[in-house]
């Protein structure tokens, strides 16, 4: 993994590409920018129907098919307590490999993508129990916008947080 | 190095295990009188293949034995060492020390060399000193008995009575199959001894003909036909490849797209005008077929001849008449019949035991069936078949059938409910029930109990189903019946509001639209429905799937009845879609396992459809009424 990143960047530095730091890609919720490792994405597909799962959470919007594949999608607005949106013609999915599993993440937009030093990301701020920054690993700037890095794994983790094990007696 | 090495070691470990089966089989298809080259040379070398990846390997123990094997074995081949019975009992008797060797191997567990020990050193006896093994005081004694016990299975009591001198050229004697004499069990009968003298002049006795290594004209005719197929099946085994199955999952998945896409082609190109897209519309028919045949051709990848689980039934048969004074006749018919690989593994267990069964239940002792009439001479029949979209496999006998009273006392003495006018059928399969067994003793074979709730349960877990007919004094039939692969059920796919879920066919007993006056409530939640008499709780699948639907009112939907386990519940749904066979996909490849969800699918619009588990809304069911009770 980390050999990988370090050729991507040797490659980068030669094709005169900011050098120094991982790339992210962008995405919109509403207003804020989001980020997550370019390297974890598997692609960007456009908003299509899911089947909704039974007795399962209401931000997981249910399953889709990739080339074969059942990918579960979870709605990202909806994890984050976010005020819910219409799906339109920009909402996109974006499919990243979370522990050796594929999952989609429901965004608004996809943005652009970054490269940020490790050294330009700052500490996530703490706000004590008003908000849950547990997702984020660190905030940086991109140009005017604030940009907030995911911690992926722990936004889609499956097993060990509690939010995914739904309890067996919900109905 | 060594971990080199060791990566070639899981081939190595199914290799082995191929030889050791196929020599097996070999072994016990060997004639003994004219012991066919071609026969023994296979034997050798699977033997031989063992020993040298064996010692490739640094497996000592294992090398060992196969040394021992591989020197009596090179003796036999040469026509140095004329064969006997006795000898192929102590071949069968190594490959089991072999193959237990190379499970200890395999499971890096400790490695018992007495056996070892003793099975090197019968080979030794029978490779070395031919007189010293006949006159071992052991050979001595079973040589006259097995003798007798050849005339007595074909004599009947009342036969005997009409003078021996007729047996000389009795037809029966001459027709029977040489192989299966020479495998009977000793009975002891004393008033059979003076046979002996008849039987050496008849000259039909596999164990006589073998003393004076004589070739009877008999024995040779149904060997020269099997040989031309041998060799062309020989030939096709040295043209394949190993693949790993994973390999051949990706190939599924990414023709199943292809389908999926070429669905998806089909349906926009219907809008389309066809006398302007004449060309289109043909080329879209012809990829159609193209890729049901790609789909079916990479299907037949996963696809092997049940030979592969039949082929440990003759030995299992030979050492059950061993052990116990029965005398039957192994029949199998299909062999070739392909089923899932997947099946293999699992289908050895309940078939064993559904054999075990027929033996030990069914087929009576030779006295008894003497006595009803019957030749002293069982048969258990094991066919296996294709039918429409299963595969059925069979395992029937001639012998007592099931006991209807002694199935129904026991099923009394245990407790269970049992209907009144129960029928046959009904009867049959309350022997499905745990620890149900009707066994008069307990024997080594079977008899526990533990055993019949296994089978079905091993062959549920295939997605298939196990019915039992059975006539008293005829004989019994099970039948299993699987769908053609792991992957691939056949479902029902049922609509509850906007969504569709698919129900597995073989847990449907029955789809039903009720009555209003068949519709019953306890403490006005808890639903019923009267089917016939029998009260089934009634689930929603929507509200159980906390979704919307339709239909609220049970005599506007569907009630399908599913049965797992033995319970029955009755699952309510707007209404059925349609039968089709669904791929499985599992949801904890990405995710994880879902309540009530057995896994998912890919409808031909490409959207997933869930496919339902079945136990796990009984258990639902379960939950609500005891909550009621509560």
């Amino acid at each position: 993994m980390s050999i990988a990143t370090e050729s991507v960047k040797s490659q980068d530095d030669q094709m005169g590409f900011a050098s120094d730091g991982d790339q992210y890609l962008t995405f919109a919720l509403g207003e804020e920018q989001y980020g997550v490792e370019i390297l974890r994405v598997q692609e960007i597909k456009g908003y299509t129907g899911v089947t909704r799962i039974p007795n399962t959470p209401n931000y997981v919007k249910g399953v889709l098919n990739l080339r074969g594949t059942i990918v579960p999608i979870v709605d990202l607005r909806m994890k984050f307590g976010m005020e819910q949106q219409e799906y339109d013609k920009k909402t996109v999915i974006i499919v990243v490999e979370v522990k050796g599993r594929i999952m989609g993440i429901i965004v608004d937009a996809v943005s652009d993508v970054m490269n940020i030093a490790a050294k330009d990301i700052q500490p996530a701020p703490e706000f004590g129990s008003m908000v849950d920054v547990g997702f984020i690993n660190g905030i940086g700037s991109y140009g005017e916008k604030l940009v907030a890095f995911l911690d992926i794994d722990r936004v889609l983790s499956v097993s060990g947080t509690e939010e995914f094990d739904v309890p067996e007696t919900e109905q | 190095m060594d971990f080199d090495k060791s990566q070639f070691f899981d081939v190595f470990y199914e290799e082995t295990a191929e030889h050791l089966v196929a020599m097996e089989g070999l072994l016990l298809n060997l004639d003994v009188l004219s012991p066919d080259s071609e026969e023994l040379n296979a034997i050798f070398r699977a033997v031989h293949s063992i020993k040298g990846g064996a010692g490739t390997f640094g497996f000592d123990k294992l090398t060992k034995v196969a040394h021992a094997f591989e020197t009596v074995l090179d003796k036999v081949r040469k026509s140095e060492l004329a064969l006997k019975s006795e000898m192929v009992d102590i071949f069968l008797e190594g490959g089991d020390v072999l193959k237990e060797i190379l499970e200890a191997y395999k499971e890096e567990g400790e490695i018992d060399m007495t056996s070892s020990i003793d099975i090197i050193e019968r080979l030794k006896v029978v490779s070395g000193d031919v007189l010293k093994t006949e006159e071992s005081p052991k050979k001595t004694k079973t040589k006259p008995t097995e003798k007798t016990k050849k005339v007595s299975e074909v004599v009947d009591e009342e036969e005997k009575d009409l003078g021996f001198g007729f047996f000389d050229d009795d037809p029966p004697i001459e027709d029977s199959d040489p192989e299966s004499h020479s495998e009977v069990e000793a009975e002891k009968d004393p008033g059979f001894g003076f046979f002996d003298d008849e039987e050496s002049v008849s000259g039909s006795s596999a164990e006589k003909a073998e003393e004076t290594i004589s070739t009877s004209g008999v024995a040779k005719t149904p060997i020269k036909k099997i040989r031309p197929e041998k060799a062309a099946k020989a030939q096709a085994e040295a043209t394949s490849i190993r693949i790993g199955v994973e390999k051949v999952d990706q190939l599924f998945n990414q023709v199943g797209e292809i389908v999926i896409t070429q669905a998806m082609l089909a349906q926009t190109a219907s809008h389309l005008d066809p006398e302007i897209f004449e060309k289109l519309e043909n080329g879209l028919v012809q990829l159609e077929r193209n890729t049901r045949d790609l789909q079916e051709s990479v299907m037949a990848i996963r696809m092997v001849p049940i030979r592969m689980v039949f082929s440990r039934f003759p030995r299992l048969v030979r050492d059950m008449k061993k052990a116990f004074k029965k005398e039957l006749e192994l029949v199998m018919i299909g062999e070739e019949t392909e089923i899932d690989k997947g099946f293999i593994e699992k289908l050895s267990d309940p078939l064993t035991h559904l054999l075990r069964n027929s033996f030990d239940h069914g087929i009576e002792s030779p006295e008894d069936r003497k006595a009803a009439g019957k030749d002293p001479m069982g048969t258990i029949i094991l066919e296996a078949s294709h039918q429409g979209g299963n595969v059925v496999i069979e395992v029937r006998d001639n012998g007592a059938g099931l006991n209807r009273e002694r199935i129904l006392a026991k099923a009394a003495e245990q407790g269970m409910s049992i209907p009144e006018n129960i029928s046959d059928a009904e009867v049959w399969n309350l022997i499905f029930a745990a620890g149900f067994s009707t066994a008069k003793k307990v024997s080594d074979i079977s008899g526990r109990g533990v055993g019949m709730d296994v089978v079905k349960k091993n062959v549920q877990s295939m997605g298939g189903m196990v019915e039992i007919e059975s006539e008293e004094g005829v004989g019994s039939r099970f039948i299993i019946r699987l769908p053609l692969t792991l992957a691939i059920i056949e479902g029902m796919v049922v609509k509850v509001g906007k969504e569709v879920y698919i129900l597995p066919i073989t847990s449907i007993v029955e789809s039903m639209r009720p009555k209003e006056n068949e519709i019953k409530t306890i403490m006005e939640r808890g639903e019923l429905v009267n089917m016939r008499g029998e009260y089934l709780p009634i689930v929603r699948l929507a509200e159980l799937f906390g979704t919307e639907s339709d239909v609220t009112d049970p005599t506007k939907g569907v009630l399908s009845v599913i049965e797992s386990d033995g319970g029955r519940v009755a699952v309510l749904v707007d209404e059925l879609l349609g039968q089709q066979q669904v791929v499985i996909k599992s949801m904890e490849t990405n995710f994880k396992k879902v309540n009530g969800i057995a896994g998912a699918t890919i409808l031909g619009d490409g959207h997933v459809a869930f496919i339902i588990d079945v136990r796990a809304i009984r258990s639902f069911a379960g939950h609500e009424e005891q909550m009621f009770v509560g």
